[in-house]
């Protein structure tokens, strides 16, 4: 009788056993097909994030250079990026967030800090320029627009999202 | 641009626009000080990937130059100048070397476009003051670099 009992026991360990290692097995197939179904949402969402930048009432006429963190994945390294955005607000009242990265090859502008080229947007690299509202002066280096970041506003503040290129021309 | 195949890619499609490279001087030394000499890799390496980031078109970051403390400075001199010559012959205008090892300041004169900027314990900062610190140093960086651009 008890031996008969410790059989079923035993049976019973074997079947939670391999059935606990199937589960696992069929996890295992199974992860990377839920992961590719479920992927581009996530993405999507990742995509959308917005994050607040300011207060919007404090957006003057003038750009001003304001710095935030983002999340980022580069491989499989995850880190923090610092992002920059020139914020102001155009004639008609609408705001815009400039992405500071030159269209050329990519390094980092300034607003307004070339003495003899005022009120421009300019590249410390190769002399390229854009105009206030980031279109690239003819003549520089510079093939494209600046890009845009997404802006939404809400309760006051300024959210800032992925930027928008403007493409070339 | 970073030392990596996508960067340097780019660089040899657009190698007249590249003229610069930022060579980080870091030293290594396992015996006393090693806590202070880890820093000054530390601090060298964070403000010369920043100094990349923001000057990128024209930069190349380079692998940074190791060497042991304890040797003798005359040694990484010369291992140094062939890496230079290196970067010269393949058309390179500007070499920095940038580092926080003071014993390089000893023969600044000789090395050209050295960078000296003094560690500090950033891992005692809190974030706000470290990013100020960081920025701050990277920022006398760049101008070093752009001003001799404008020349
Ligand atoms: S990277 Fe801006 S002009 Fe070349």
């Amino acid at each position: 009788m008890s031996k008969k009992e410790h059989d079923v026991s035993r049976r019973q360990f074997l079947n939670y056993t391999l059935m606990g290692v199937g589960g696992f097995m069929a996890a295992g197939i199974m992860s990377p097909l839920v992961r590719f179904a479920v992927d581009p949402l996530l993405k999507g969402k990742e995509g959308a994030k917005m994050v607040p930048v300011m207060d919007v009432k404090d957006i003057t006429n003038e750009p001003q250079n304001k710095k935030f963190t983002v999340k980022k994945v580069d491989g499989w390294h995850k880190f923090d990026e610092q992002q920059i955005a020139y914020i102001f607000k155009k004639k008609n009242g609408d705001i815009l967030a400039l992405s500071p990265i030159c269209t050329h090859l990519g390094c980092t502008v300034a607003w307004n800090d070339d003495p003899s080229h005022p009120n421009q947007f300019h590249c410390p690299c190769h002399g390229g320029r854009y105009t206030k509202t980031g279109i690239n002066i003819p003549g520089t280096p510079p093939p494209a627009p600046l890009g845009v970041y997404k802006t939404q506003v809400k309760d006051g503040k300024l959210y800032l999202g992925e930027v928008i290129s403007r493409g070339g021309s | 641009m970073k030392w990596r195949a996508k960067d340097i890619e780019r660089y040899l499609t657009e190698k007249s626009f590249i003229d610069t490279v930022l060579l980080p001087l870091i030293p290594i030394q396992w015996e006393e000080a090693m806590l202070h000499t880890v820093r000054e890799g530390e601090f060298i390496q964070i403000v010369s990937a920043e100094a990349e980031r923001q000057l990128t078109g024209r930069v190349i970051l380079h692998p940074a130059f190791t060497y042991l403390k304890a040797e003798p400075l005359e040694e990484h001199c010369k291992r140094l100048e062939k890496w230079k010559q290196q970067l010269i012959n393949n058309g390179f205008k500007f070499v920095y070397f940038v580092t926080s090892d003071v014993q390089w300041k000893t023969i600044e004169d000789r090395i050209e476009q050295l960078i000296w900027m003094p560690a500090v314990p950033l891992e005692h900062m809190n974030d706000r003051h470290r990013g100020d610190f960081i920025e701050e140093n990277v920022g006398s960086i760049m101008k070093i670099i752009t001003s001799q651009w404008k020349l």
